[in-house]
């Protein structure tokens, strides 16, 4: 099994081509239709960014067939025609194939230039539609969020990139030429992709006035900020550039004005007072002798990528943190182990957010606070923030606060001192002390005591405990992970627990979804669930049969994926084929339906409610597609619209 | 005594001063701020106590020999570069002010002489009042053509790494050009106005001993070649637009121009200027 990339830069294909290839909803959703059909790829992930399209899947077998057939598919996706075959395909493998992904996903290409945050997007917006149309599953999912990671950890350590360190470079050149910015006028030369963030940066800062020179077909919404004397007619350039201190130039418009004769001209005229021209654009040639002009400072775009003092560093340690993960993937990836117990499976989108969340906030040492029934990985969760923060190296402990008595609780989390109370023949570290460094999860929150609760808001607040029995406070750095499977919020109402810990504990709250709330997520769990335990008890079952996996998808979970685990540990055990029957999963999964069209004390629901709520299910498991669900009801699609009409069935607005 | 108990300390602190400034022009601690110009201000106070003691024991100023001008420029040129510090908020001009201050002082506490001995003759005849103003404003003239030279230098060096397009040790160090092209401007124009003045005391002193303004002197071609530079200086400025690194390259050369007057015609050319 390997990890593929085959992917199409912009540059490499004509204008016309490239605007009509992603831009045709219809044209992707049938080449993913095909794309799944092709059957040769265990996982795929389409992704389309404003500089690349890209495919990125699981192979397995006859790799060299395989490339060829998503070549050929990525060529029918863009319409290329046999005429166009020598187009480029970019083709990467294992480690390569996954770098790419995490350089586009931080920008690091020239790419993906724009903007750090658009291959994410783009990512994410490629993840779901491949949800829907293809099939990217946890290996795929987890690089997204290796990527997601990734983006988070560059934000902390303050690494930038792209426009943000140009720009920078630009102003400590500017400040080292001319002084303060507040004497400084800057004049902006034609557009291009810097233009837009450029002029962002620009407008914060106190510069005396910031010019615009362009033509009328080039005003973007960028520029709506810009007053009118601020958009200057081209035929002005040489009454501007006798004036301003700093011009940037975007793109090659205009260049008989950057001719060393004219720049002459200019600088006479303005009375050899310094000027410095930034080329911003590898377009720009610029002219030799413009270099040896008295007082006139010409930069391209190389120079401030060159230098020394804040890109080479910011790209090594770029480059070193990719390779950390990258190498953390394929450690993850070779190991064989897709079931891990540190790790959280789901596709769904409710698991997705939940999972970005951590990758977002394990960076910080911010409390949480993860709400969710029993049995829905809070331990998971608090561990994955672990893991992922920079305490990983320190220890992880975790106290149950409800299986201990209050004083016991009190003494395992404080320690004590010696003669503390009877029995206590020797001092003794709690586990905070033991967690010094590193994070603590308490989780049944909602069932301590007011006065324990107390307690801990002091060591929320002022980072300091007290041993019981000890009269001295000591100081430690503990990130707190609390956990509950209470509505707390209930809890504060009936005066059960202390507001003011409740919102000292929920500076950051996961909702953790119920089972029942992602059934995408149940068969994806079960054949992990499955491939594990057919390892560890060394059986071959490798799925389940469709009656039985839709016994599943039905059942409604009440104990959620620890449940899921359960059933399917019991159903592994007791099969002996190589699927799971539904004779082999648990009595109690098989009592259902009959229950939810006559609840057993409740009204019987007349048939056009129940008609009404069955449309409603039928639309909802096809996500809408009228054509899927009018064929699987066996009506008419017309007839489907006025059933849909008469019960006043809508479709919800986008999530 | 106490003078030659101060000639080391001052000499020990002025040298710490200058280690001090380059610690911080080098490593940019921000925590060792402040230390460059307290050593110098101790430096300065120092040097203040010991021209008060100086100017005790000779019963006059101590401006009427070689080496008692180059103390009393030494602590007027530490003087001026203080305010001037204060003013422009940088201290990386000390790292190359500081050690001239202390091979000035250094050379000057050789030969100083604390016992009042009888002027040269030339000197005994001369108004000490306009002999006084007349070695003050050139001390003056000297300090400020110095300034420009040190903010000039820094100015090439920093322009130069721009051009290079090789940002680095200077980049970081050295404040903008144009704060050292303004400085440059300043101190040049200053020094100019202090050297004319200074020239029309000399000529006052010439013209009532020996009744003609300009005895046939090298001192008095040489410093008015001096002159000369500076006015060009002032006009190219204005007439011709020469900013920046043209105006830098005047100021070194001035200033190596007024640096060969000093030693080589002062001490083995002229008759007259047997003091600097």
């Amino acid at each position: 099994m390997q990890i593929y990339a085959i992917g199409l830069h912009k540059n490499n294909i004509t204008n016309d081509t490239w605007e009509q290839a992603p831009a045709n909803p219809q044209a992707i959703k049938s080449c993913c239709r095909t794309l799944s059909s092709f059957n040769i790829s265990k996982e795929s992930l389409l992704v389309i960014s404003c500089h690349s399209i890209e495919i990125f899947a699981l192979l397995e077998g006859d790799i060299n067939k395989q490339k060829e057939i998503l070549k050929k598919f990525l060529a029918k996706m863009l319409n290329l025609e046999e005429s166009e075959q020598n187009v480029y395909f970019h083709n990467l493998e294992g480690p390569e194939a996954v770098r790419h992904f995490l350089n586009l996903a931080l920008g690091v290409e020239p790419i993906a230039y724009e903007s750090e945050n658009d291959f994410l997007e783009c990512a994410s917006k490629g993840i779901t539609l491949a949800n829907e149309f293809g099939n990217a599953d946890f290996v795929l999912n987890r690089l997204y969020q290796t990527a997601i990671l990734l983006a988070a950890k560059v934000e902390q350590s303050g690494i930038s990139f792209d426009h943000a360190s140009i720009y920078q470079q630009i102003e400590d050149l500017m400040k080292k030429i001319f002084g303060s910015l507040e004497s400084i006028a800057i004049l902006l030369v034609g557009t291009n992709a810097l233009s837009a963030p450029l002029l962002n940066s620009l407008q914060s800062k106190p510069l005396k006035d910031v010019f615009y020179i362009m033509s009328t077909s080039e005003y973007g919404t960028e520029f709506i900020a810009l007053s009118e004397k601020q958009i200057v007619p081209p035929h002005e350039l040489n009454d501007k550039l006798a004036r301003v201190q700093v011009v940037l130039r975007m793109n090659q418009d205009s260049s008989e004005y950057f001719t060393s004769d004219n720049l002459h001209n200019i600088m006479a005229q303005r009375k050899n007072q310094p000027l410095l021209i930034a080329n911003l654009d590898t377009t720009i040639i610029p002219e030799a002798l413009l270099n040896r002009i008295y007082n006139l400072f010409v930069y391209d775009l190389n120079d401030f990528q060159n230098f020394e003092t804040v890109s080479q560093s910011a790209n090594k340690r770029t480059k070193d943190l990719i390779e950390n993960e990258l190498k953390d993937f394929f450690s993850w990836f070779y190991s064989k182990e897709h079931y891990r117990f540190g790790d959280i499976i789901g596709k769904s989108r409710l698991i997705e957010g939940v999972l970005e969340l951590i990758a977002r906030i394990s960076q910080t040492n911010i409390t949480v606070l993860i709400q969710g029934e029993s049995g829905t990985g809070k331990e998971l969760v608090a561990k994955a923030i672990h893991e992922n923060s920079p305490r990983s190296k320190k220890p992880f402990v975790t106290v149950n606060c409800g299986a201990l008595p209050e004083t016991l609780l009190e003494s395992e989390l404080f320690g004590y001192e010696r003669g503390a109370f009877t029995g206590a023949h020797d001092s003794k570290r709690g586990l905070l002390e033991e967690a010094d460094g590193g994070t603590l999860m308490l989780d049944e929150i909602g069932d301590t005591s007011p006065a324990f609760q107390v307690k801990l808001l002091r060591v929320l607040q002022e980072g300091e405990m007290r041993r019981v029995g000890s009269t001295r406070s000591q100081h430690i750095d503990v990130r707190i992970i609390a956990a509950t499977n209470k509505q707390l919020d209930g809890l504060v109402a009936k005066g059960n627990f202390r507001k003011d810990l409740y919102y000292r504990l929920k500076v950051v709250n996961i909702d953790l979804p119920a089972l029942r709330d992602r059934r995408e997520d149940i068969l994806l769990l079960a054949r992990h669930f499955i491939a594990h335990y057919s390892d560890k008890m060394k059986k071959r079952v490798t799925g389940l049969d469709n009656s039985a996996s839709d016994i599943i998808m039905q059942y409604n979970w009440p104990g959620n994926v620890r449940e899921l685990e359960n059933a399917i540990e019991h159903a592994v055990a007791l099969s002996i084929g190589h699927t799971i029957l539904p004779e082999d999963l648990p009595t109690h999964l098989h009592r259902k339906e009959e229950h939810e069209v006559i609840p057993e004390n409740g009204r019987v629901i007349t048939l056009k409610e129940m008609e009404k709520q069955y449309i409603t299910k039928a639309l909802q498991h096809y996500r809408w597609d009228y054509d899927l669900v009018a064929r699987a009801l066996e009506i008419g699609r017309t007839t489907l619209w006025r059933k849909m009409k008469e019960y006043e069935i809508e479709k919800p607005s986008e999530h | 005594m106490l003078i030659q108990a101060l000639n080391i300390p001052i000499v020990l602190l002025y040298l710490l001063a200058a280690v001090t400034y380059t610690a911080y022009f080098i490593t940019q601690k921000q925590n060792l701020k402040n230390v460059p110009t307290l050593v110098l201000l101790a430096s300065i106070c120092f040097h203040c106590v010991y021209i008060i003691f100086l100017a005790k024991a000779l019963g006059r100023f101590p401006i009427f020999t070689v080496f008692e001008v180059l103390t009393s420029a030494t602590f007027l040129f530490a003087f001026v570069y203080l305010i001037l510090e204060f003013f422009i908020k940088d201290k990386s001009m000390g790292v190359l002010i500081i050690p001239i201050l202390l091979i000035f002082q250094f050379i000057a506490i050789t030969g100083i002489d604390t016992i009042p001995k009888a002027l040269p003759p030339q000197l005994e005849q001369l108004s000490r009042v306009t002999f006084g103003i007349h070695i003050i404003f050139m001390m003056l003239a000297y300090s400020g053509f110095a300034v420009a030279f040190i903010a000039s230098a820094m100015h090439l060096l920093l322009a130069r790494e721009i051009h290079q397009k090789r940002l680095g040790f200077f980049f970081s160090r050295i404040p903008s050009l144009e704060l050292l092209n303004r400085l440059n401007a300043s101190a040049a124009s200053l020094g100019f106005i202090f050297a004319t003045a200074g020239m029309l005391c000399g000529f006052l002193m010439a013209t009532q001993y020996w009744g003609n303004p300009m005895p046939p002197d090298p001192k008095f071609i040489s410093f008015f070649l001096t002159w000369v530079l500076y006015l060009f200086h002032l006009l190219a400025r204005r007439k011709l637009g020469w900013h920046g690194e043209r105006a830098a390259w005047l100021s070194v050369i001035g200033f190596l121009w007024v640096t060969v007057n000093l030693f080589v015609v002062s001490l083995f050319l002229t008759k007259l200027h047997l003091y600097v």
